[in-house]
């Protein structure tokens, strides 16, 4: 089922305030997009606007080429999974599975069938004959997929589905969630403020950021090269160092505060800032890095470390094996991998 | 041991006060049926043995006189009901689901009637449609009285469970309007709409003021048949009119006590 959704220069605004500015993207067929963002990015109005909740205020929707942009949200056969899962209270799980069979007038064999197809794979068919007030909230919460599943929508929406639920529940469910979904092969678009979520769910990913999209691409590219330093830091810790191109000898180099490398094609004279992961700077032994500073801080984190460390005027995070942790005070050589760095121009 | 000593403590004051509050009716009730002779009371009623304790003679003078007074009342509580479901049910959903600006002052103001004197509603609707008085008066007066508690009830019900959100979720299910109104709003009113219904017939069924100054001739309502019967009557006679009177309004609060209980617990679980 491959459809495609496309949105065009989405628009919308609550009195002064703009909540979505010209949201343009082609939604990959077959595949999950996980829109990320921090509250109040746009992320779950440009969800309300593609599910046909909230009437953009310009721009347009179309679905395999045929505009949406005004179809009410019950005629565009989407499911929706929503954060506080939304369950008909008065019904049983297996009635709310059903309702959007029954509003559509299949028969009722028929409907139960489906309906129990559709519990079966979210692995809750004994709940069937539940109440929802009876159900744990990751059961209400599978009930709500098996829900919008039923019916065979043509697209998937999700909005923070798992963040009303516990750390560990959410980690069983998301995992299992992703398997289902790639199973189904269903257009899904995930809207969610948790990174490891978006990272590990989406095929693509959408960082947004004051109602526009600051960058999108695989979860690979935009964490190891990041647009902006807003998806740099929002995306894992990032450390950000300014620098600056130089012409030297007619050759373009970038100069850090701590080394001078040969710079990129097409780099042009001027400062610029760079992003380097704390994953990417190893502590070597003295002499050997690219510059050495002292430890402020180290903390245990289990499978690794995580260490504060000042040099040459700038504070790096670094993070290191947990065999042999430098403490506090102590003066350690960092050495950076250089392909790791990433520049992009400054004042973003 | 203090603790002992404070539940007793609780206990005889629930008690007593229980017993201030249901005293009154139990002399009641027992008055209306209780051989008057025997109390040393007059009455103009009884055909029995003067030495029988039970006396119902009473309830049969009322039936006899007063059953078509009992029938109206019965009417205008019933009709009651029927318009408050019609308009109040329509009126608290729009409220609580699409407010306007001044919609608080909407629902502020159909509450009105309540903190009203009888007497002044009365004057005011006499005043504005005088050439209506009668039952219909009546009615309409009935209807200033029970709206708001119909009103309240849906519109609290309504908030308390977030429909909007509900309604939401249905939309995406392809749900159209009268689907989601039949299959998801009105089952969840269900209990407000039953709690409001039994509230609406109590407080009709009890209203004496506005029903005795708006109404023209006979038959009065069954209130009215206390005050007729409390001021003309043995006091026997009025006793079993109360009797009848709190035969039907009784139930009805008790039936409103367990669906509002009921209705508590589901809407707590389910927010």
């Amino acid at each position: 089922m491959n459809i495609l959704i496309e949105a065009h220069n989405l628009r919308k605004s609550y009195g002064f305030v703009t909540a979505v500015h010209d949201f343009s993207h082609s939604f990959a067929p077959g595949r999950i997009t996980a829109i990320l963002g921090p509250s109040g990015s746009g992320k779950s109005t440009t969800l309300a606007m593609i599910a046909g909740l909230i009437d953009p205020d310009g721009g347009s929707i179309s679905l395999n080429g045929t505009d949406i942009t005004r179809l009410p949200a019950e005629r565009r056969d989407f499911g929706l999974v929503f954060q506080n899962y939304s369950l008909f209270p008065h019904l049983s799980v297996v009635d709310n599975v059903e309702f959007g069979l029954r509003v559509r007038g299949i028969d009722k064999a028929e409907r139960r069938r489906r309906a129990m197809a559709a519990l079966e794979q979210v692995h809750i068919p004994n709940l069937a004959d539940r109440r929802i007030l009876q159900i744990s909230g990751g059961e209400q919460q599978r009930v709500a997929l098996a829900r919008a599943l039923a019916f065979s929508p043509r697209v998937l929406l999700l909005d923070e589905p798992l963040s009303a639920l516990d750390a560990k529940l959410r980690e069983g469910l998301r995992a299992e969630l992703g398997r289902l979904l790639n199973e189904l092969s269903l257009t899904a678009i995930y809207v969610t403020h948790d990174q490891v979520e978006a990272m590990s769910l989406g095929h693509e990913l959408i960082i947004m950021r004051g109602g526009r999209i600051e960058q999108s691409g695989t979860p690979l590219e935009v964490y190891t090269r990041p647009a902006t330093p807003f998806v740099a830091t929002f995306l894992g810790s990032a450390n950000l160092l300014d620098g600056e191109y130089l012409q030297i000898d007619g050759q373009t180099r970038l100069r850090l505060p701590f080394v001078e490398i040969p710079a990129p094609e097409g780099a042009t004279v001027g400062p610029c800032q760079v992003m380097v992961r704390p994953e990417d700077i190893a502590v070597v032994s003295d002499g050997n890095g690219h510059l050495s500073g002292e430890v402020i801080s180290s903390v245990f984190l289990g499978n690794q470390a995580r260490l504060t460390v000042t040099a040459g005027g700038n504070t790096l995070i670094v993070d290191t094996s947990n065999e042999a942790i430098p403490s506090p005070g102590t003066m350690v050589s960092l050495q950076f991998r250089e392909a790791k760095l990433c520049i992009m121009p400054k004042g973003v | 041991m203090p603790k002992k000593a404070g539940f007793i403590f609780c206990l005889v004051v629930t008690v007593a006060l229980m017993a201030m509050i249901l005293l009154p009716l139990v002399v009641v009730v027992l008055g209306s049926c209780i051989n008057a002779s025997l109390l040393g009371l007059s009455t103009d009623l009884w055909s029995g043995s003067r030495h029988d304790i039970f006396d119902f003679s009473a309830f049969g003078y009322i039936f006899e006189n007063y059953s078509d007074w009992a029938l109206f009342s019965l009417e205008l509580a019933i009709a009651c009901v029927a318009i408050c479901l019609l308009i109040a049910v329509p009126a608290g959903y729009a409220l609580a689901r699409h407010p306007f600006p001044g919609s608080g002052l909407v629902e502020e103001l159909v509450l009105m009637p309540l903190s009203l004197p009888g007497i002044t509603l009365s004057m005011g609707l006499l005043a504005t449609y005088g050439e209506l008085r009668g039952p219909l008066l009546v009615l309409a007066g009935h209807l200033l009285y029970t709206i708001p508690f119909m009103l309240k009830v849906v519109t609290a019900t309504l908030r308390s469970f977030d429909v909007g959100r509900l309604e939401t979720a249905a939309r995406s299910l392809g749900a159209s309007f009268p689907q989601r109104l039949f299959l998801v709003v009105l089952p969840n009113l269900r209990h407000a709409m039953m709690v409001g219904s039994l509230l609406v017939f109590a407080v009709s069924w009890g209203e004496f003021n506005v029903s005795f100054l708006l109404n023209r001739g006979r038959p009065q309502t069954f209130p009215a048949v206390l005050y007729d019967t409390y001021t003309n009557q043995s006091i026997q006679i009025s006793s079993a009119a109360t009797t009848i009177f709190l035969a039907i309004v009784i139930p009805a609060v008790i039936a409103i006590q367990w669906f509002g209980g009921r209705d508590s617990v589901e809407v707590e679980q389910g927010a």
